[in-house]
């Protein structure tokens, strides 16, 4: 029986052409990957809007409770960073 | 977020910490459950008598060795719910829905109230959940062990179970979204991003993979059969572990490590495009659970593709959770709780870099059905799962109960034997699964014969079984640990619920968003074109799918253009969005159902009547369908699969691979995922009914070394002729065509194809070790008789139609005849060439080739 490793069936494509895919799946794959992480290291350097503010929900206090108008938003109420 | 308006009035609010502090109680007692459980099960595979076996084997000891003769004999050989085969179900339901589930919950609950400044909707409906779901657990607890179950893993559980787990989830979730609708802070934290996804998403999951029809109170066949059935299960099984064993734990990890590190996320930013990355591409990846089964090869690619692009959005989150202890690392010495958070992000960094890896297909065909995966998964849940939840139980019993941790060294201890138990474990199945793989795959100079007996493989892993129980029982001491300590604190402390001022605005600009403003703007536009034409690229064959590619194309680049030209407008627009819980919702239904459409849709509309690949399944005999239903509750795809893949050395080994059509007829499919013994796909007609009667007695009698329990009680049980008729009525519904029988002519077949079986064992002289209270048969008629009544002889019908298939021939294709570039199709069959078959059968028996020759 000739069989190929990766296919099945009658008609079904020849190995050669299914590596080729497989490589092109995977090194796309990778390189969308890495190009992703990139994009995730640099994001933080462009805060252009109250997102960042909004990490903040979790400490609000009512004691401490910002003052969170559009003019103060750029303002980090958190010392520690 | 609240900005304090001439409208706005300070209240003072009382948290609920009652529920969640009973979730992180339930939590941990099903935790330890959950891991006593699996540590038998783990211990079975290096002792099979430790299914109960062991009982007589240590009284005997007492009482002959010993000569404790007031010490009676436990005569058994083995119990039946005690198996491997039914208690693996029972440890992974445990693990998944018992531990996490509960932990998940407590953390919801806790960090929920405080992100939204409000306490729970609904106490009722709380209380309500709590105890719905523990019931379920309850539930589940019995009904696996008693051999109760669906057959699909993660998703045992019978229907009447499964309606329950709906009814509880769609409380909690009313519970959860009325919560959000009442809140007091403007905007969505991301932590309840990642709750809506969970919510949403398992909801759409679990509906869909339990689509069933009853048969009776305790049993039920899935609406979809073989390669469908594998496909919907996998896109379950793959996304439980998505969004039940890594969403709320993302949620809960967005929480409460800023709140230990006392410090904010280290980017937000990241952890936008950390969380819809991660929701949109998870959903596609569950196929490569099937990587060179019988699935056709344009699934297996695209949940390959996806799975490794999933390894960018897993490390992003591990990234913004490891970078939040920017300049608090310090904390690291002191603090068990900031320990097992970072070493619980890093087991997810570790996890989710794995399983892209094993995602690659040649990767798989070394790894899958391995121990190598069971070790990845541990790695996620004892590694991820089980110290996050540590991390969070260790922040939060202080503040439940008013005190501090009884003892921080505990904690401490708790965490170096629980690291060191991980490694162990994780450690040894690595080596387990890669020898075992390296081994079966192993052939001679003429790569035509295998070198290695599958039973070899076995004894060669045996001293790291036995390391891996080991390791399993350290993280089990240390978890008792963890328990004592929260015991301990819980004692000496009192329960207190949170108290907290907040503003009451009732102008407080929330939930406003038209539905306008959500989707007619360019980020939605612009991914819907995106993905509309990238689809189109993928389903149209060649020629028009090159005109979608460069629309594909286009549009991103026009998307990248206007995110840049227009950012401030972008953000704004998602600002509003986070401002909003419905219509996040309803973006969230939308990315994780893309990826479900594209998969199942074709392969439930298209292939099941077509593409078959030149083979169909016989249909089963009444009694044939009633041993597969013994098998099925037996729990023997926990062990063994049905499914050569197309590999040379699985060919070698077991037969001709697997088609398509060849497990068209199978409520549920048994592809299986683990290969604790060898596959079964062409079982029947390899061996003579005595060797399999013989086999299930005592494997050890005719394969020395064999890891499988003795199933005396097979021989003592009886098979169940009377719900057959029920059983076939609803295999007809669901399209397996049966001929119309009447119920006496179901049962009348069932027991004549019984007798003949039991017949020829007889004719053998099998020893027939009668049920307690049955008198023994005193001749050969008797013992026939008897026999024929045994769920052993069914399981053997079963077994020895395993791999019957009839031919069918192709249809001719019209020369010259290319295919419509304008007619939608499933990709394969423009790719490959793929070819229409008559799903008419043309020949009659054709009973699959066997390689005899190779171990």
């Amino acid at each position: 029986m000739v069989l190929s490793d990766s296919t099945h069936g009658k008609g079904a494509i020849p190995s050669v052409s299914v590596m080729d895919v497989l490589y092109l799946t995977t090194l796309f794959s990778v390189l969308f990957a890495a190009l992703f992480l990139v994009l995730f290291l640099r994001v933080r350097q462009k805060a252009e809007s109250c997102a960042d503010q909004d990490s903040l929900i979790p400490f609000r206090r009512f004691e401490t409770l910002p003052d969170q108008s559009e003019s103060n938003r750029s303002q980090d109420d958190f010392p520690t960073l | 977020m609240s900005n304090p308006s001439a409208s706005s009035r300070k209240i003072t609010i009382e948290f609920d910490d009652q529920t969640p502090r009973w979730f992180m109680i339930a939590s941990i007692f099903w935790g330890v459950v959950a891991m006593l459980v699996g540590v038998i099960a783990a211990s079975q595979l290096n002792f099979w008598q430790a299914n109960g076996h062991i009982f007589e084997m240590f009284t005997r000891f007492l009482n002959e060795g010993l000569g404790l003769s007031f010490i009676p004999i436990f005569d058994t050989d083995g119990i039946h719910f005690l198996t491997f085969g039914r208690l693996r179900p029972l440890h992974t339901n445990a693990a998944i829905f018992a531990f996490v589930g509960n932990m998940m919950f407590s953390g919801i609950y806790y960090s929920t109230q405080r992100l939204c400044s409000a306490r729970t909707y609904s106490d009722l409906l709380s209380k309500i959940h709590f105890w719905g779901w523990q019931l379920i657990i309850v539930g589940a607890a019995i009904s696996l062990p008693a051999g109760l179950t669906r057959g699909k893993e993660y998703a045992e559980l019978i229907w009447p179970i499964n309606l329950a787990v709906v009814i509880v989830w769609v409380i909690f979730a009313l519970n959860f979204f009325m919560t959000l609708k009442v809140r007091r802070e403007r905007s969505l934290y991301v932590a309840l991003w990642f709750y809506i996804a969970t919510i949403i998403t398992v909801a759409m999951l679990y509906i869909v993979n339990h689509l069933q029809i009853p048969t009776s109170w305790v049993h039920a066949y899935p609406i979809f059969g073989g390669v469908q059935d594998a496909l919907v299960q996998w896109w379950y099984g793959h996304n439980a572990v998505a969004f039940f064993l890594t969403t709320p734990i993302l949620g809960i990890m967005y929480y409460f490590l800023p709140k230990a590190a006392e410090r904010p996320v280290y980017s937000y930013k990241l952890s936008i495009v950390h969380f819809w990355s991660l929701v949109f591409i998870y959903i596609w990846a569950g196929p490569h659970h099937l990587l060179h089964t019988a699935l056709p090869t344009w699934l297996q690619l695209l949940g390959m593709f996806f799975s490794l692009m999933l390894w960018a959005p897993s490390w992003g989150g591990m990234i913004n959770g490891l970078l939040t202890l920017r300049g608090a690392w310090d904390k690291l010495r002191t603090d068990p709780v900031i320990k097992f958070f970072v070493v619980g992000i890093t087991f997810y960094g570790m996890a989710t870099f794995e399983g892209p890896l094993l995602s690659i297909r040649s990767v798989s065909a070394l790894a899958h059905y391995t121990d190598w995966i069971v070790g990845h998964v541990h790695s996620g849940t004892l590694g991820w799962n089980g110290f996050m939840a540590a991390g969070m139980f260790y922040w939060l019993a202080p503040r439940f109960w008013g005190r501090e941790l009884w003892s921080k060294s505990l904690a401490n201890f708790h965490f170096w034997i629980g690291l060191t138990g991980i490694l162990l474990y994780v450690a040894s199945l690595w080596f387990a699964g890669i020898i075992q793989g390296l081994m079966l795959n192993e052939t001679d100079e003429t790569g035509t014969r295998l070198v290695n007996e599958f039973v070899q493989t076995v004894d060669k892993i045996q001293m790291l079984m036995l390391l891996r129980v080991i390791g399993g029982v350290f993280y089990l001491t240390g978890f008792l640990l963890l328990a004592v300590n929260i015991w301990k604190t819980a004692r000496l402390g009192k329960a207190v619920n949170e108290t907290r001022e907040v503003y009451e605005d009732p102008e407080l600009e929330k939930d406003r968003m038209v539905w306008g403003a959500v989707f007619r703007k360019d980020p939605v536009a612009y991914t819907f074109w995106c993905l509309f034409f990238c689809i189109l690229w993928f389903f149209l064959p060649p020629g028009a799918s090159h005109v979608a590619m460069l629309c594909t194309l286009g549009f991103a680049a026009m998307a990248w253009i206007q995110a840049r030209r227009h950012a401030t407008e972008w953000s704004a627009w998602y600002d509003e969005l986070s401002e909003n819980y419905l219509p996040f919702s309803v973006l969230v239904l939308i990315a994780v159902a893309i990826g479900g459409l594209v998969q199942i849709v074709p392969v439930v509309t298209v292939n099941r009547a077509k593409n078959i690949e030149d083979r169909l399944q016989k249909v089963y005999t009444p009694l044939e369908l009633a041993g597969r239903d013994i098998y099925v509750s037996e729990g023997c795809y926990n062990c063994h699969s049905q499914m050569i893949r197309t590999l040379v050395p699985d060919v070698l080994r077991y037969g001709d691979y697997s088609r398509l059509g060849e497990s068209i007829y199978d409520h549920p499919y048994q592809w299986g995922s683990k290969r604790t013994g060898p596959d079964l796909a062409r079982e029947g007609g390899k061996r003579g009914d005595d060797w399999q009667y013989l086999h299930l007695m005592n494997p050890r009698s005719l394969s020395t070394g064999s890891r499988m329990p003795n199933y005396p009680w097979l021989a003592q049980h009886q098979t169940d002729f009377k719900a057959l008729p029920s059983k076939i009525a609803v295999q007809r519904m669901i399209g397996v065509p049966y001929p119309i029988m009447t119920p006496d002519e179901i049962e009348q077949g069932a027991r004549e194809q019984a007798l003949e079986i039991a017949g020829r064992l007889v004719g053998k002289q099998v020893k027939i070790p009668v049920a307690k209270g049955h008198a023994e048969p005193t001749d050969a008629n008797s013992a026939r008789d008897y026999l024929a009544g045994t769920q052993a002889v069914a399981l053997i019908a079963y077994l020895q139609k395993l791999g019957s298939f009839e031919e069918v021939a192709p249809k001719k294709k019209t020369p010259g005849q290319s295919p419509n570039p304008l007619r939608f199709g499933i990709p394969d069959e423009y790719r490959t060439g793929g070819m229409d078959v008559d799903p008419a059968p043309k020949s009659t028996a054709a009973q699959s080739g066997t390689t005899a020759s190779n171990p």
